[in-house]
């Protein structure tokens, strides 16, 4: 038996598999993995990286908050965001990180506009949930 | 002679407009097909978030699910902060200038969030109260709505605004789009939206995977409730976003197709003066001849 894994974003479904062995999600209450046969459960996810185990390789995907929901050995998870491990660009990433400081340092000066400091939140976020990430796939290897 | 030289050069400056506009009118019509499609790809995701909004509701009690359908507003604070969906460009009809006049029957204690240049504009230009100008581009991406949406509900957690409305142009067919005002905070309770939702995705109920044990919520059912609110704010906003430009792209081609077909009658009329002029010149210059043969004959 194995999990059915589909991952839900308004932008369509970010990623999904049948064949999934192990699924390690970021829960509200800590770290949870579920394997065929989980109790049913409703949770409240926290960003960071859920890694879905298949036979030897893990798939880890950055994801942002959202909910898991586990019946009958189907898991769905709705987030409002997720992004592969592979298709993230630590460059990318780091130039976001500099660009939103660099905007941020503008904005100060108009003490009204705080939109900035959201998306630099932001790209701080996902620039450490990638570095995360990325370091714990070389452990793996 | 000069005036049939005009009437050519008329004639191909009209051409080659015309060239432009149905080149617009054809863009405009792939680009709502792509609004479309963006549209399309949220209905996973709106049927997930009804469904859990469903599993949520039945542990949890009535009184409580309004309470914490209500956790944007902020009842002493009278401001309102209006997010206005204009577009980036013009050459869209009256779809901007209809929205702008909604604006000026609004009273002074509003708050603008601009989406589109036009907006931006419009806002600065008549002295209204900007908090931030943003832009969507016409893919519609979420990324880019969520902005929109985590800087509105940010003001609205820190009590700065007391409702949270958008006006935006709403998609009713091809040739009418009506500026409408939609409050999307303070809400009552969610059915609002989720019935909004049904609408647009005409959701049926989805069975569930199969599961007859009894199912454990973490941490709890109310505290999973009452964070799907912004769920269906962000949701909403997105699809206010998608609805607006629909309404923008098929505005365009509307106002394209008229201009193309003006530019078509344009210049079949002047083609009509064009030939009259040539004819007229034939016959002048005959006239003229004849008139000299005429002269000549009498001299010999």
């Amino acid at each position: 038996m194995a999990l059915t894994v589909e991952i839900v974003t308004p932008a369509g479904i970010a990623w999904k598999s049948d064949k999934v062995d192990a699924l390690t999600l970021p829960a509200a209450s800590g770290e949870i993995q579920i394997l065929p046969g989980h109790v049913p459960i409703l949770t409240i996810l926290n960003a960071g990286s859920l890694i879905a185990q298949i036979g030897e390789s893990g798939n880890s995907l950055a994801i942002d908050e959202g909910y898991a929901r586990c019946m009958g050995d189907v898991v769905s998870v709705l987030t409002e965001a997720a992004i592969n491990v592979e298709e993230i660009d630590e460059e990318q990433a780091e130039k976001t990180r500099i660009e939103a400081l660099k905007e941020l340092d503008k904005i100060r000066r108009q003490p009204h506009v705080d939109d900035a400091e959201i998306e630099r939140l932001e790209s701080i976020a996902r620039f450490s949930i990638a570095q995360k990430l990325t370091k714990a796939k070389k452990r793996q290897h | 002679m000069k005036g049939m030289r005009e009437i050519r050069n008329r004639i191909k400056a009209i051409k080659s407009t015309g060239q432009i506009t149905h080149a617009m009118e054809l863009v405009a019509s792939s680009k709502m097909k792509r609004a479309q499609q963006s549209a399309e790809a949220g209905h996973p995701y709106a049927a997930l978030l009804m469904d859990i909004t469903d599993m949520a509701a039945e542990c949890v009690a009535e009184e409580s699910r309004m309470d914490t359908s209500r956790y944007f507003s902020n009842p002493e604070c009278g401001r309102r902060l209006i997010i206005v969906i204009s577009t980036d460009k013009g050459l869209c009809g009256p779809l901007n200038s209809n929205l702008f006049r909604k604006i000026s029957e609004l009273g002074d204690e509003c708050d603008f969030i601009a989406v589109g240049k036009r907006a931006e504009r419009f806002l600065a230009r008549s002295g209204r109260n900007v908090v931030n100008a943003m832009r969507i581009s016409d893919k519609v991406e979420f990324s880019e709505t969520r902005r929109i949406a985590k800087f509105a509900s940010k003001l609205a957690a820190e009590g700065k605004v007391g409702t949270i409305e958008v006006l935006y142009s709403m998609y009713i067919n091809t040739l009418k789009q009506e500026p409408t005002l939609v409050k999307l905070a303070p809400v009552d309770n969610l059915d609002w939206f989720i019935n909004r939702m049904r609408k647009m995705y005409k959701l049926k109920t989805e069975p569930r995977p199969e599961e007859s044990r009894r199912i454990n919520f973490e941490p709890s059912a109310a505290e999973i409730f009452s964070k799907l609110p912004a769920y269906y704010f962000t949701q909403a906003l997105h699809q206010l976003a998608l609805d607006a430009k629909a309404s923008e792209q098929s505005a365009r081609r509307v106002a394209m197709k008229a201009a193309s077909d003006n530019a078509d009658a344009l210049v079949d009329s002047l083609t009509l003066d064009y030939n009259k002029a040539r004819q007229a010149a034939i016959t002048t210059e005959i006239q003229e001849l004849a008139a000299a043969a005429a002269v000549s004959d009498e001299q010999l």
